[in-house]
């Protein structure tokens, strides 16, 4: 087997009650998956799925009381055990996170150029100079020409666009091995997204990172990533090869998902999926899908399938054998 | 009842808009739309595309130029003819009062814009909660308590309590999740089978646009691109603006480009 830079296995987050003697909230029931030096994951899902609960598990930054069992290991050292100067240093300089808003991530008092060295000066990786230098250079890098006036300038005074060039660079610039990407283009015009996409994965790609890569789109996703895995109110349902899940969806819920996408070469009707996405929490003893799902069984109602091994992925479904892989989207 | 005009609907003659600091946001704009027609504007942001849906619903006021209904001016119209334009906004609980139960919504602009008793209002209220697949139950909760798409159906539903012959839709799926928006786009197209109702729909979606609309426009910097059917637009665009957008979306086999021009600032 491959080393994996990030390999997740059976996370399960449970958050603090909300009311004092309310009862735990479980955010993630069952999520595993490992990303390999220089492999881009894809993690898609729509809201309450806990896409994003599962990097902020990553990170180390679930919130106060929160409890996370199974094992999040980097490099194979247990990030959910690491503690003070380890987790520092592991936050520092082996993964980065890029924000889906970089306006709400960045101090609007501050310049660019604070905002873009703090990180690497306060973990003394650089002095503020070379910081500065090396923050000017990556920006010259994803296409921001002239980095000089930009690092003395204010997020105010920066497009959506170039902000978020702004926190690739910030993320790129300790030299992380892996970098989260948390719906980086979601608050992006589709022109700028392209451009943001395109200088994304060329510096993943010339750096060899590691990417898990955080989204809504199935279609961007695909495009993006080398492996896709759909979650669904805090279980990967599906994960395999972007390329085969994307063409041959084999869970209901990958399927129907990309069936409700309205389509962009013809006017057809989009098959919408009944009902509205349920959070974890909300999700009985069954198949976490199997409210919504056409092929739903007593079993699924009772019993939560484990994923297993179907063609070159993996899938949550009793029925993941017999029912035929769906319509998908070849590229 | 209004008579059925020959004329559109719908005209838009020279419309400018500037904001106090110079900013042109929408400049000399004209176009019509119908009787019972879907317009589609689409746009980027900053586009001025929902600056022109705002003038129309008379949430704004333009700098020179007219907007007409049934070829008479808007501007300064009474109760009547505000009632034939309405609007739904993107994020639907921005446009919905946290304090007030959906229903009673519903029941306020029943109340402040017909005569009807009381039980006639609430059987309004009803017909009108069932036509965007609502109940009753629906009626006596709180927006907080609904979906995304659950409330988005009530601020669509109270927008046809006026009997709107123009609905104003504003990115009014773009907020929803893939599975609910399928839902909601697919109520909007039977509506229009349903009522004799016209739509100008805003949007940057142009996946959206190609399902809900008869025509589009394609606006870029306050100025008007392209128009025609959505179909020709979308399938043989003339402008190479129309085309670097439909070059952005992500499709099977699509790679994400750097952009050829500078950086904008």
């Amino acid at each position: 087997m491959k080393p994996q830079l990030l390999d997740i296995r059976r996370l399960r987050v449970e958050l603090a009650p909300r009311e004092r003697r309310g009862e735990r909230r479980t955010v993630i029931h069952d999520v595993s998956l490992s990303v390999a030096p220089g492999e881009s994951v894809g993690l898609v899902g729509e809201s309450g799925s806990g896409k994003s609960m599962t990097a902020k598990a990553v990170m180390g930054l679930l919130p106060r009381g929160a409890v996370a069992t199974g094992e999040i290991l980097y490099r194979n050292r247990a990030v959910l055990e690491m503690k003070g100067a380890e987790l520092a240093g592991f936050r520092a300089r082996g993964v980065s996170m890029i924000y889906q808003d970089p306006r709400a991530h960045i101090n609007p008092l501050r310049t660019v150029g604070d905002f873009l060295v703090e990180g690497v000066v306060a973990s003394g990786a650089m002095r503020r100079p070379e910081a500065l230098e090396a923050a000017c250079a990556l920006l010259r890098d994803v296409g921001v020409t002239d980095p000089r006036r930009r690092v003395a300038q204010y997020p105010h005074q920066l497009s959506g666009g170039l902000l978020q060039r702004v926190m690739i660079v910030m993320a790129l610039l300790p030299s992380p091995e892996l970098i989260l990407a948390d719906e980086p283009t979601t608050a992006l015009d589709v022109t700028v997204q392209s451009d943001v996409m395109a200088i994304l994965s060329e510096q993943i790609r010339e750096r060899s990172l590691g990417m898990l890569f955080i989204t809504h789109d199935l279609d961007l996703a695909a495009a993006v990533t080398d492996s896709l895995a759909v979650m669904y109110a805090g279980v990967i349902v599906e994960h395999g090869p972007a390329a085969d899940v994307y063409a041959a969806p084999r869970h209901p819920y990958t399927a129907a998902l990309l069936a409700s996408r309205p389509s962009p070469t013809s006017v057809e009707r989009p098959v919408s999926i009944p009902g509205r996405p349920i959070s974890a929490f909300e999700a009985g003893e069954g198949c976490v899908f199997a409210a919504r799902c056409s092929h739903a069984t007593g079993l699924c109602r009772t019993e939560r399938p484990d994923p297993r091994p179907v063609a070159t992925g993996t899938v949550a479904c009793h029925y993941a054998e017999e029912l035929e892989p769906a319509e998908g989207v070849r590229s | 009842m209004t008579a059925p005009s020959l004329g559109p609907l719908l005209s838009v003659r020279g419309l400018r808009k500037v904001f106090a600091d110079d900013v042109v946001a929408v400049d000399n704009l004209t176009f019509d739309l119908s009787q019972g027609e879907s317009l589609a504007i689409v746009g980027e942001s900053g586009s001025g595309k929902t600056t022109t849906a705002r003038i129309i619903a008379g949430l704004d006021s333009a700098t020179a130029g007219d907007v007409l209904l049934d070829g008479r001016p808007m501007a300064g119209t009474g109760r009547r003819r505000r009632r034939d334009v309405q609007m739904v906004f993107q994020d639907p609980f921005g446009s919905l009062d946290p304090r007030q139960k959906v229903g009673a919504a519903i029941a306020e602009l029943l109340a402040v814009h017909f005569r009807l008793s009381k039980a006639e209002r609430r059987s309004r209220v009803a017909g009108l909660l069932d036509e965007v697949g609502l109940d009753e139950r629906h009626a006596s909760e709180y927006p907080r308590n609904l979906s995304g798409g659950q409330r988005q159906r009530v601020a669509i539903a109270r927008a046809l309590a006026l009997e709107p012959r123009l609905l104003i839709l504003d990115e009014a799926v773009a907020a929803l999740d893939v599975s609910v928006q399928a839902q909601v786009l697919n109520l909007l197209i039977d509506l229009r089978d349903r009522r004799d109702i016209s739509y100008l729909f805003v949007s940057h979606d142009l996946a959206v646009v190609r399902q809900i609309s008869d025509r589009c426009l394609v606006m870029c910097a306050g100025a008007l691109v392209e128009q025609g059917e959505t179909r020709d637009v979308l399938d043989n665009p003339r402008e190479s603006y129309t085309r670097q957008l439909l070059d952005a979306v992500p499709r099977p086999g699509w790679i994400p480009r750097r952009r050829q021009a500078g950086t904008p600032s």
